[in-house]
């Protein structure tokens, strides 16, 4: 039988307070009206930049945050009966043409997947703007972190389950994340093209 | 009739000149000034060329140095406390020379800089800094304020000035080099080297995946150091008196260090070493975690 | 740009409930709640470009709940005028008196509720919610000094009424 201390009234109430659930649904689904709320991007309040990359920056921004939670909320297991080998990343840049591995046994949900593709593919839409130096190196750099997740997940094949093993995975999908996003916010910060400010001093 | 010939002689024989100037000389001379806000904010942006921004004592934002030509304009507005120093290039820009920005700021400005290859130089500026850009090297000094620096393959440098401060860097393949910063340091690269010379160290943590990490720092009670590589080399040297619990695990990179315990395989039939043990009082906390980067950690 | 409202609306599927609860239990009050979720997840749509990844969106955009709440208070008193403000400090001054009426009997949710607005708020956010106390003043736009001291009240008047329920049981 084990003892425990005797708790104070103001114990009782803290461990009260934390046992309230945070997260209580609203009475009805608010998705619709807040689709439809007036001026609800509002581009041109967005620090006086154009549309166009507001509307990138954005589009950037959300799928690293979805992608972001979804790397460790939803694991799918493979569904084969047979051990898989680890699959190769794809050679080209960008898309992976099969699930992102996590390990022999799992591969991280479609929705990460997706969510990755599509920034990937806004990057691409972007990376013309770079100088091609910079294009060439970010590009040799993301190959250096699918060829990093490559070798944890050969790592894993002999090790499953290893705790080293698994974080420097999920780092390294994470790492890969920001520097997409960080190449697409700076690839579109640095450049400026005409816009239509006003009350500007003219040289 | 012949002075008037004469004349138009003379304009030709000055357009004839003009063409044949030297391009240096073809970009426009900036020189523009504005009431700031001795605590104000500057955004600053140059696609190409050179970025200088120095503090000084004035209550005013002056911006000198030349617009490149082909340029369409430099914007020079002022709303609030927000100063904003911008180089506008034509939709098209197929072909636009540098632009070399020489900006002075109130010292306790707070300033971003985005560039996409002109370098960033800043100097003298207390309050907080974001500076970005593509392929650029900056160089800049950290104090007491957020100091935060970015870029794909720009090399970057900071000095610090002996206080505490928040700095954070970013690079996918540029390397860094900071001396003399305190406090809380973050890092992230993918290819690029870091070297870090720094002070006393409160929160430090970095990541690479195939750059290399050099760190000399003194941890003082309570200091905080996690490092993460994949393949990049390691590097720690702690200044005395080191009192810290290290706790250092590479799955195949080799560990070594100068404070006496051996590193231990993990598991007897698999590759993958550890090395836990405690210097001095313990207080404070290394955790270093690699693939198959080597690991050396030691006293400075 | 379909891609991103599709995306938007994943995020929200993932943080609505929370960004509601907290709503709900700061405002202690249905309808608006719903509008202040609503306004969050609109003002965080338009400022998406501002988020630092390095922190966290949730706390993020707990932040701007915390902003959208505020802002409703200080519209509603607005139009109540100086009838709205007085029914305030009435509310105020009588919460400490309401603890020992007989007739009240409540449940922890229903005594949050019933807290003054100062000392609800930041119960919620540092007992619920578990923010520092730094951060609950960065986010109600106080001072750390006041904060502590409406999260003592607070807890002196739950207390209370908790012990009454105790009694009665």
């Amino acid at each position: 039988m084990t003892h425990k201390p005797p708790q104070d009234a103001g114990d009782r109430l803290d461990d009260a307070l934390r046992a309230l659930p945070p997260a209580v649904e609203p009475g009805h689904d608010l998705w619709p009206q807040i689709e439809s709320r007036p001026g609800r991007p509002d581009p041109a309040r967005a620090g006086g930049t154009g549309r166009d990359r507001w509307l990138w920056q954005a589009a950037a921004a959300i799928l690293l945050v979805v992608a972001s939670s979804l790397i460790t909320a939803t694991f799918i297991r493979r569904d084969t009966g047979t051990p898989v080998a680890v699959a190769p990343t794809a050679p080209t840049a960008g898309v992976h043409a099969v699930p992102v591995a996590f390990g022999p046994t799992h591969v991280l949900s479609p929705e990460y997947d997706s969510a990755r593709r599509q920034l990937s593919a806004l990057l691409e839409q972007r990376i013309g703007r770079m100088p091609a130096s910079a294009r060439q190196k970010l590009e040799d750099n993301l190959a250096e972190l699918r060829h990093a997740a490559d070798a944890i997940n050969s790592a894993l094949a002999e090790q499953p389950g290893d705790p080293l093993l698994e974080e420097l995975l999920l780092n390294t999908y994470q790492e890969e994340l920001s520097v997409l996003a960080a190449a697409n916010q700076l690839s579109v910060a640095g450049g400026s093209s005409s816009s239509s400010d006003s009350s500007r001093v003219q040289l | 009739m012949r002075l008037q010939i004469l004349s138009k002689r003379l304009s030709l024989a000055a357009v004839a000149l003009l063409a044949t100037a030297p391009l240096a000389q073809a970009g426009t001379p900036i020189d523009k000034r504005a009431a700031a806000d001795p605590k104000g904010m500057v955004e600053i942006s140059n696609t190409a060329g050179t970025v200088t921004v120095t503090g000084w004592d004035r209550g005013e934002v002056e911006v000198t140095g030349t617009l490149g030509e082909g340029s369409e304009r430099l914007d020079f507005t002022t709303t609030g406390t927000l100063t904003r120093v911008k180089v506008v290039l034509p939709n098209k820009s197929w072909h636009v020379e540098d632009s070399n920005l020489v900006v002075k700021v109130p010292a306790g400005s707070s300033i971003t800089v985005n560039t996409v290859s002109a370098d960033i130089q800043v100097k003298g500026v207390n309050g907080s800094q974001r500076l970005q850009s593509v392929s650029a090297n900056v160089a800049t000094q950290a104090g007491a304020e957020d100091v935060e620096v970015k870029t794909v393959s720009g090399d970057l440098t900071v000095a610090g000035t002996g206080q505490k401060g928040l700095l954070t860097l970013t690079t996918v393949s540029g390397d860094a080099t900071v001396t003399r910063v305190s406090g809380e340091i973050n890092g992230n690269t993918v290819s690029g080297d870091f070297r870090l010379g720094l002070g006393a160290v409160d929160r430090s943590r970095l990541r690479t995946t195939s750059g290399d990490l050099s760190i000399a720092a003194f941890l003082p009670n309570d200091g905080r150091l996690d490092v993460e590589s994949i393949s990049g080399d390691v590097r720690i040297d702690l200044a005395s008196p080191v009192n810290a619990e290290f706790d250092v695990s590479s799955f195949s990179g080799e560990i070594r260090n100068c404070f006496g315990p051996k590193p231990a395989r993990t598991d007897e039939y698999a590759p993958g070493k550890e090395l836990r043990f405690t210097e001095g009082k313990g207080s404070a906390r290394v955790r270093i975690k690699t693939l198959s980067g080597d690991v050396s950690v030691c006293k400075l | 740009m379909a891609g991103s409202i599709a995306a938007f609306e994943k995020l929200y599927r993932l943080h609505a409930a929370r960004v509601h609860g907290l709503c709900l239990r700061m405002t202690a009050h249905r309808e608006t709640a719903e509008d202040c979720t609503q306004e969050a997840f609109v003002q965080a749509w338009r400022n998406l470009p501002r988020f630092e990844v390095r922190s966290s969106f949730g706390t993020w955009l707990h932040r701007i709940a915390v902003n959208a709440v505020l802002a409703q208070k200080r519209r509603r008193a607005e139009q109540l005028g100086a009838a709205g403000s007085a029914e305030d400090e009435v509310a105020d001054t009588f919460a400490d008196l309401t603890v020992t009426d007989p007739g009240a009997h409540r449940d922890l949710e229903a005594a949050i509720a019933g807290l003054p607005a100062g000392a609800r708020h930041v119960l919620v956010l540092a007992g619920i919610y578990g923010y520092s106390q730094a951060e609950v003043a960065a986010m109600l736009g106080i001072a750390v000094g006041t904060c502590k001291a409406q999260l003592h009240r607070a807890r002196h008047l739950l207390g209370a009424r908790m012990s009454l329920d105790e009694e009665r049981t």
